[in-house]
């Protein structure tokens, strides 16, 4: 009914401002959307509301009314028939797994349940009256860096970026395949466990003990070709003395695969997994190996990045946890590998919603010669293009950084680097 | 890992531990794209008794070789007969510029050796996909040296595509050493055409070798 008085009004007054103004869609005119598009492209092709003798001989059933209700009256209302429409299958649907499975009818409940939500309430923050608020943050941020950002391990990275904020980050690390990306995630959470802090790792694709001696190499240089294939360059006694000193930490590096979460890696088992394990940090090797609990019949691979992208946000926002995640990028990404750069935000694979929703992208490529480039393509707080060079032994996980005279860190820092580097060598004669 | 017996500075290093060694790093990453054949990435001493003023005046270019590629400066060595040395100080000089700025490099490409007859088969080969990069770098380099132009005579695609990339270089104020055998400004003229001959002869500063052919010896 509120449906009809709605047009109705607009017939009545020429006006359809109540549908911009309240962002009213064809969703919200439930068995009336023929006569909403009517008028919609009526104003379009002539520029005007039809009148009434118009909307009547296309529609000669309906019977239009008197309205003298307020806009607020009638969209609030129109609102609350788009909940109840909306609300009706997703309790259908969660009654029927009821009946099979409590907690798949839980989980899908808890998710569904967000998108139902009254949207006529909205709020926000009046940042004059609130200024102190403000004042405050900045003075903690200041005075306690370290329950504000997490260092990376890669210094020079963190002179660029400020390293990885401890909320609404979401951190993404993106290139081509077999370049690198899990090392440099596993780097970061290396460090940040390193530095006393507990990190959770997704890996969809290495088994816990492939991660676990990966994290020895980077951790304490250990051959990782030895620990991988039982070779004798590493003397078991030397390896089981640092295995027993790792007991001596209590913080935790938690390593999960898809098997640990039933093969579905949910927003909602992400924080149960968080809570859990109490982790101030999660990587996921691979967000492809996600599940969309937002997923709608018809959604396409892009879709599904984007809303997962999105609530690995809000999971970060929420329980301040940041968020590490890689991402592939796609073929144009292969064409920039003969260039001199790293794959562009526009590679990013399957989705432009990853970068939109990242807080932080950065852009990997590594050489054939063993270098590994970075890029910073996307920060919210800060420039973008920093570009860093590490020589990369990847066997003892040695990023060694090569500083460059066209790096994006300060003029005066770059020429001390260098200054320093060449003065590294004082060579007993001339050799060119 | 660092294969000691590899490194440009083996003999003049003081430093023991190898291991991440930066300078070793940056100096193979510009000596495996300079395309300088490996045999001559390693410095040698070149005799200087049949050239002696000549020699003399590359060492003095070879001293400053950072200031000659900043200026975007131009060498044309030449000499009628071959084997008197003209490619191995084209390469020495090349060698220099790499030694004097491997640190703060990050990586980049920064000189180009092109043996000429050679370059100008692979430009017909249409099939491969990496030659628009590599004429790209070309372009783009500090320094070019362009081994034996004009050895043969060139057809106006060859002539063309030359043409595009040492124009685009003298354009952008880069440096060039070219090497050869023609040893008059019309000779070079009739070999590539008048354009090509104005950039090369007349933006140069020629050098003439008079020494023998010392690989006869």
């Amino acid at each position: 009914m509120i449906a009809l008085q709605i047009l109705s009004k607009i017939l009545d007054t020429h006006d359809d401002s109540i549908i911009d103004n309240n962002s009213l869609t064809i969703d919200y005119f439930k068995g009336y959307e023929e006569p909403y598009s009517f008028i919609q492209e009526h104003k379009h092709q002539y520029g005007n509301i039809p009148d009434k003798a118009t909307f009547l001989s296309k529609f000669p059933d309906i019977e239009l009314v008197d309205v003298t209700e307020s806009d607020k009256y009638l969209v609030d209302g129109i609102r609350e028939e788009y909940l109840f429409h909306q609300a009706v299958p997703i309790m259908n649907h969660v009654a029927e797994l009821l009946n099979t499975d409590a907690n798949a009818a839980a989980e899908y409940m808890i998710h569904a349940i967000r998108d139902l939500r009254p949207n006529y309430t909205v709020g926000g923050q009046d940042i004059i009256a609130d200024a102190r608020s403000r004042y405050d943050q900045f003075v903690e941020r200041k005075t306690k860096q370290e329950d504000w950002f997490f260092t990376t391990g890669f210094e020079e990275l963190d002179d660029l970026i400020h390293g990885i904020q401890r909320e609404e980050e979401l951190f993404v690390i993106f290139a081509r395949t077999n370049q690198g990306k899990s090392w440099v995630l596993e780097k970061i959470c290396t460090h940040v466990w390193e530095i006393g802090f507990n990190v959770g790792y997704i890996s969809p694709e290495m088994g816990a003990n492939s991660v676990g001696y990966r994290f020895d190499t980077l951790h304490q240089n250990f051959s990782n070709k030895a620990l991988m294939w039982g070779k004798d360059d590493i003397r078991e006694k030397e390896y089981a003395k640092y295995i027993d000193s790792l007991s001596d930490n209590k913080n935790r590096f938690v390593v999960s695969t898809p098997i640990d979460f039933d093969k579905k890696i949910t927003i909602s088992k992400l924080k149960q997994w968080i809570d859990k394990y109490k982790l101030d940090l999660i990587a996921i090797d691979g967000i492809t190996y996600m599940t969309d609990e937002r997923y709608k019949r018809g959604d396409n691979k892009t879709t599904t990045l984007t809303n997962i992208s999105e609530d690995l946000m809000e999971l970060s926002i929420e329980l301040r946890v940041p968020v590490l995640v890689v991402v592939q990028s796609n073929r144009t990404g292969v064409a920039q590998d003969d260039s001199d750069g790293t794959p562009d935000l526009e590679s990013i694979r399957d989705s432009d919603g990853i970068a939109h929703n990242a807080s932080k992208v950065l852009s990997l490529r590594q050489t054939k010669d063993g270098i590994l480039k970075m890029e910073v393509k996307k920060q919210r707080f800060g420039a973008v293009g920093g570009k860093l060079n590490y020589q990369w032994e990847i066997d003892t996980g040695a990023f060694i950084f090569v500083p460059a005279n066209d790096d994006a860190e300060p003029r005066e820092r770059t020429e001390r680097k260098v200054r320093a580097v060449r003065h590294k060598y004082s060579d007993a004669e001339e050799s060119f | 890992m660092i294969n000691r017996n590899e490194c440009w500075y083996n003999k003049a290093c003081t430093i023991t531990d190898c291991t991440g060694c930066i300078r070793y790093y940056e100096m193979k990453y510009l000596m495996e794209h300079s395309g300088i054949p490996k045999r001559q990435q390693y410095p040698i001493k070149l005799d200087s008794s049949y050239d002696e003023a000549t020699f003399e005046f590359l060492d003095s270019i070879r001293r400053d070789i950072v200031n000659f590629v900043d200026c975007g400066e131009s060498l044309y060595l030449f000499s009628e007969t071959t084997g008197n040395g003209k490619t191995s100080w084209a390469i020495k000089l090349m060698l220099k510029y790499f030694d004097q700025i491997w640190a703060g490099n990050g990586f980049r490409i920064r000189g180009k050796f092109v043996y000429v007859p050679l370059f100008l088969d692979s430009i017909k080969d249409f099939n491969n996909p990496l030659l628009r990069t590599e004429k790209d770098i070309l372009s783009k380099v500090d320094l070019v040296v362009w081994d034996d132009i004009a050895s043969t005579k060139l057809s106006d695609y060859d002539r063309g595509q030359l043409l595009s990339i040492i124009d685009q270089r003298v354009l952008d104020n880069k440096a060039n050493i070219y090497t050869g055998n023609i040893t008059t400004r019309s000779t070079m003229e009739n070999i590539l055409g008048s354009r090509l001959t104005s950039r090369i002869w007349n933006m140069s500063t020629l050098v003439k070798f008079s020494g023998k052919d010392r690989r006869a010896e």
